[in-house]
Order: C-alpha cells, then structure tokens, then sequence
C-alpha cells in the first residue's frame, strides 16, 4: 500500500530537515557551513515552534558538535547532526569514536569540496575522505532520495546487528539548493518506520552501570572491537536490503545497494554515484534508444562497499567506466570508487577492462557533451580491447 | 583623513562587501594605522574564513586565506618563521570567539608577538546570519528566531575582557567601534606598535555593522551598533603596556572619531 501524504516543492536541504522532523530525535548539535546551512536553520526553526521534542545545541564549531552527539548517544538518545566539508573534516578524530563506540548517530553530509583553495561547491572529496571511518554511507540522487535515506539511516544505523552511524549524501547546491520535486509521508507512518530506540546500554543506567571507550591497554580487546565493526559492515548488506524494501512498501520507492539501467544486453557501461546520476540515466536512456549497447550502475551504498554484488552485474561486460567526483591523489591510481570497483573485479574469471573518469572537482559541471566524450571512448576501448589512459579527468582545462 | 590609505591596493576598490558593511571601515582605521606605521611591505595579513576572507586582496601586503577559526596559529607560525614580518591575523566574532577561541587564549598565555583583530558582527554573517557567541540577549538570528535565550543559550560573551583578564605582561587589548574610526585606528596602531616594541600580544575587538544579516536600514544599522552593541559591549583600552599615555593623550583619544 502507498500512503503518500503530499507531495511538495522543496529545495534538498528542506526535505532533509522534513525529514529529521518526522524522525524527531532527542538531540541535534550542529555549526553551520554552506551548503549544509540550511538545515541547521530549518531545523531550529522547528525546534523553536515546537514541532519536535529535539534538543538543539548550537555548539561552536563541528568538532563540538559531533563531540556533543557523542555524549547525548552514549546517554541513550536518538541524535543527529549535519555537516559538509571542512566540518566533516573537522569532525575527522570524533567521526572514528563515534563508530568505534558503536553509536547510531545519523548524520547528512551536503557534498563540497574541501580546501586548499578555498572552493563552496560540489565534490565529494568531503565525505570519501570518511570512508574508513566506520560509518555507513548513503548517496543520494535527488531530494526525494535525501529525504528516503535520512529516514532509513535511522533503522539502518540502530538496527541490533549494527550500531554504526550512518551517513547520508547530498550533492551541495545541485542538490540542496535546487528545488525539486519531494513526496513526504505521513508523520506517523514515518515515526512508526523508524520506530524507538531502544539502546542496549547507557550512560545514566544507575541500574547498570557502564564505562565507555575506555583505555584496556595494549593485551586488551582493541584488535577484537575493530573486528566487530567489520562484521557490522558485513551485516549491513542485508539490513540495507531489508530496509531499502519495506520502505518500498510504505512509499512505492524501494531501495537497494545499487541501481542499474540497461543492464541486462548492456555490453559495456558506466558507475556512478550522486545527483550526476540524473545527467548520466538520461544520456545513456538517449543513446540506448538509438541502440547502443550502454548500461549504467547508479552507486547508493559506498560504507558498505557492494563489491561482490556489482562484481555479479558487471561481469559479462567488455568494458566499464567508473565516474569519480573527487580523487585519492595516490599518483594516477584513480578516485575512490574506481579503486573499490576495480578490486571488486579481481576475482573474476574474466574482467572487463576499465576506466575511470575524475570529472566535476570544486564544482564544476558535468554536461551530456562531457559524457558523450566519455562513451566515445569507452565504446572505443570495449571494441579495440585496449585502454590507452587508465585515469582521465573529464572537463579539466588544459 | 585620506579618502583611501596608501597601504590600500587601489584596483581593488571597490571592495566586495556589502554596502553598509563595518569590515570596510575596520579596513580603513587598519589601512590609516599601517601607513603612519609605514610596515605594508613587511606585513603579513591573514584572512579567516567568514566575511573577512572578502578581504583577499584589500591591501598592498602579502596575505593567506587560512580555514575557519585558525587564522591565528597560521599567523603566529609566520611570525615564528619571520620574526620581523609583521603579522596581523583578521577574522569575525565566529572564527575568533566560537570555533577558533582556543587560539585566542593559547596565544595569549603565550603573549604571541602578533595583532589579533576581530570583528563584532553579533553573528555569523558569511553564512547567512546565525547566533554567534557575541548574540546579543533577545537578538533573533536565524538560528535563535525567537531572540536569544540566555537560559539555554549563554550570555552574550565579552571577547577583550575575556583576554584582559588573563593578558600576560606586555599585552594590549582594547575594543574599538567602527563609529569611531579614528580611535579604531589609534587602537590599532597601538596594537601594531606592541607588536614592532616586540612586547606581546594585541587583541582588538572591533565593534561592526552586518545591515545584511541584521536586516536594518542605515538608521537601524547605526543605532544598533551605537545604542545595543555598545551599551553591552563598552569601548575602550582594557589592557595597554603603553607608559607615555598622558593625561592629555587620553583626553586626545575619548574625543577622537
Ligand atoms: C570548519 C568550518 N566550519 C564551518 C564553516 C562555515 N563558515 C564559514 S564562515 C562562518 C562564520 C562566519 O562568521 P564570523 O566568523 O563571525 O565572520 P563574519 O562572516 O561575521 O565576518 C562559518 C560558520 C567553515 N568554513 N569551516
Ligand atoms: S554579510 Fe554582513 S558582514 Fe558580510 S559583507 Fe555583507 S554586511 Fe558585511
């Protein structure tokens, strides 16, 4: 049954804060930063007429504010902040206790990129600079899949067999600021979704008292707890699943690690992740109505990596493009997601060759021009068997 | 006065603030203290992330844009690097007093040889208006729409008296007005002589305008800066090592503009 309470006009950063309102945590501590901004404002706006029961803390930088969702976790509380960029780089040694102590804090990320020098837009520099930090990361498209993953990072992130924090990813301006169209559940079937929270152990227990995070030395279980975090990541494939479909069920959108386009005769194709999905669906859309033989794999999950999932669908392929929004400057190694999806191929019996393109740094656009420069090529590596530059940077002046 | 100070770079002006803007006088008194000191070209500006960082390239002087709140350690290492550089760390009540204030103190303690200004917008203004811990009681901000609450949200604080209590021999503090550019400037050359005798660290407070954020017309925006803000926060010289102030010097400074 869909029971889609309206349908509403609204800039990314807005359905975010729609939706932390539905979820109505006790505790949000948050410094502002463009672009992210906007759900601070939005969100104490909210608190100040009453329509959540959330204690806000207007902290004093990001590194406070993830200090204080820290603390108001470990108390039992349901806690979320947000950031982007410099503040999630602030947060940097606070984002590793945050999963280290198992805590589900949720918190979205409007993607820009991160200085020197100094640059307001888009890339995702910010938040594949976190991806070994032990927090699940959730891509977003649009502001409709904004608002859907900040709800299901609440169950994901609090689910038993993972107490992780999540992240949710949001493109900064193309995204946040752009308005767009949103359709809101309805308040109580969203608070029944995601439900209470019940953490196992608490501070202010006097029943059960607990320490947390303390120092066990060096013949102590610190090499056990990091295992521990793994395992949760493994568990979170399925989590994910599950929860991606029963809020299929509630909404008529489901969610799953991945999405694919014209996978099924694809012969070679392109991965990305993030609102260039949108540019990326519709050129390929155009070129498959003209029949060519291009799929596209649209990335949700990045914590945890779906390598053997994707490894499934790419298989068959001659040849795969991987798009990157920031780079691991590892000295012509690639951006994040092609290291990850070119370790996923390993182990296959046979791999397509692959490609990667850094395109979009600080901001900059992907046009249908760029993209079709990018499909040239790949079409061209798929029938010659060879790939001439393993690493290119799409829309760089030079 | 000269209408701009030769230590302004020319082809920048216009500036890029806003009209109305107090960090475009606080440029100025700067600007007028720079040229009687005559130290442009051994000056080191930094720029901190917030409105000040509009300022890239406001003086003939050598300036680096740091990140939010650090101005002051990236400045205090070019001084430590080039003692005889002059080096003038420029940020807003955010990046001084919120997320960098524990630059602020530490410098202090340690009488760092450098001049700290800080601009008193009561907000955060780059971002677009949200409470700062400068906020005045009652004062709505994006982020406090229903006016500060001191109950959940503190006092406003009160930055030079904070430095004076703890300032360390040789250090100036002072708090200036953009209403009063002359003795903003007289402030601020102060604090760059400190800085030249080798004696300590300067921290001057520079009470602003943000008509922007604040959403004032010009008499709004001249009565807020010259009623609230300096009833709360008073203007003056909270800490100086400067034994020539005679009488008539002071006389000299409370009529100055
Ligand atoms: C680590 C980090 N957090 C947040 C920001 C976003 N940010 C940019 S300027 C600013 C506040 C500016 O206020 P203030 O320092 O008072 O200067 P003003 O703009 O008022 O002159 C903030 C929060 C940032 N750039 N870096
Ligand atoms: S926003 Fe305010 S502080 Fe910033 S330039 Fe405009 S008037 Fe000045």
């Amino acid at each position: 049954m869909v029971i889609s309470n309206k349908t509403i006009a609204a800039i990314g950063t807005d359905a975010v804060s729609e939706a932390m309102r539905q979820i109505n945590p006790d505790v949000v501590a948050a410094y502002p930063i463009t672009p992210q901004t906007a759900i601070v404002e939005t969100f104490s706006q909210m608190v100040a007429d009453g329509l959540v029961k959330t204690h806000f803390v207007a902290v004093e930088s990001e590194h406070s504010a993830m200090s204080a969702a820290i603390g108001a976790a470990s108390s039992g509380a349901r806690v979320m902040t947000c950031t982007s960029s410099q503040g999630l780089a602030y947060m940097w040694e606070l984002l590793y206790i945050a999963s280290g102590l198992r805590l589900p804090i949720v918190m979205p990320n409007v993607n820009r990129s991160l200085s020197a020098p100094i640059n307001i837009h888009c890339d995702h520099g910010d938040s594949m600079g976190a991806r070994d930090t032990g927090w699940i990361q959730l891509f977003s498209e649009n502001g409709q899949e904004a608002y859907d993953n900040t709800i299901q990072a609440a169950r994901i992130a609090e689910h038993p067999d993972i107490l992780l924090p999540a992240m949710v990813l949001m493109d900064g301006f193309i995204i946040s600021h752009s308005i767009d169209r949103v359709d809101i559940l309805e308040d109580e079937v969203v608070s029944k979704f995601v439900g209470e929270y019940k953490p196992a152990f608490s501070l202010l227990d006097a029943e059960n008292p607990v320490s947390i995070g303390t120092f066990d030395g060096l013949y102590g279980y610190f090499f056990e707890f990091k295992r521990q975090q793994e395992e949760a990541m493994v568990n979170a494939f399925k989590v994910i699943k599950d929860v991606g479909k029963e809020f299929g069920e509630i909404s008529g959108r489901p969610y799953d690690l991945f999405e694919t386009v014209g996978m099924e005769d694809a012969e070679y194709a392109i991965i990305v992740l993030g609102s260039a999905c949108g540019t990326v669906r519709h050129q390929v859309e155009e070129m498959r109505s003209r029949g060519i033989k291009i799929g596209m794999i649209k990335l949700r999950v990045f914590r945890p990596f779906p390598a053997k999932e994707l490894a499934e669908v790419l298989s068959g392929l001659k040849a795969v493009a991987v798009f990157d929004r920031s780079d691991t400057f590892a000295g012509h190694l690639g951006g994040p997601v092609f290291l990850e999806v070119r370790s996923s191929l390993y182990d296959l019996p046979k791999r397509p060759l692959i490609v990667n393109y850094v395109y979009g740094l600080g901001g900059r656009d992907l046009s249908i021009e760029l993209i079709d420069k990018a499909v040239g090529e790949l079409a061209e590596i798929a029938s010659s068997g060879q790939v001439k530059q393993l690493v290119n940077y799409l829309g760089l002046r030079e | 006065m000269k209408s701009m100070p030769d230590s302004w770079r020319r082809e920048t002006k216009p500036h890029k603030f806003c009209p109305g803007c107090g960090h475009g006088l606080v440029l100025k008194a700067l600007g007028m203290a720079m040229d009687r000191l005559k130290i442009a070209d051994r000056t080191v500006f930094g720029v901190d992330i917030g409105c000040s960082l509009l300022a890239w390239d406001f003086f003939n002087a050598d300036t680096i844009q740091t990140h939010h709140g650090r101005t002051v350690p990236v400045i205090i290492g070019a001084k430590r690097a080039r003692p005889n550089l002059v080096g003038i760390a420029y940020m807003g009540d955010g990046g001084g007093y919120a997320i960098g204030s524990q630059h602020l103190i530490n410098a202090t303690m340690r009488n760092d040889r450098i001049l700290i200004i800080i601009v008193n917008n009561t907000i955060y203004a780059m971002t677009g208006g949200q409470m700062a811990p400068t906020t005045l009681k009652g004062q709505k901000t994006e982020t406090s729409s229903r006016g500060r609450d001191p109950k959940y949200e503190g006092f406003p604080l009160r930055g030079p008296e904070m430095v004076a209590s703890f300032a360390p021999e040789g250090a100036y503090v002072a708090r200036g007005s953009v209403s009063h550019v002359q003795r903003l400037a007289r402030y601020l050359e102060r604090g760059l002589e400190n800085q030249l005798q080798d004696r300590g660290i300067s921290v001057v407070e520079a009470l602003s305008t943000c008509p922007t954020n604040w959403r004032t017309n010009a008499e709004d925006t001249w009565k807020f800066l010259e009623k609230e803000m300096t009833d709360y926060y008073p203007v003056g010289e909270l800490v100086s090592p400067f034994k020539r102030d005679t009488q008539k010097e002071a006389a000299d400074l409370e009529t100055c503009h």
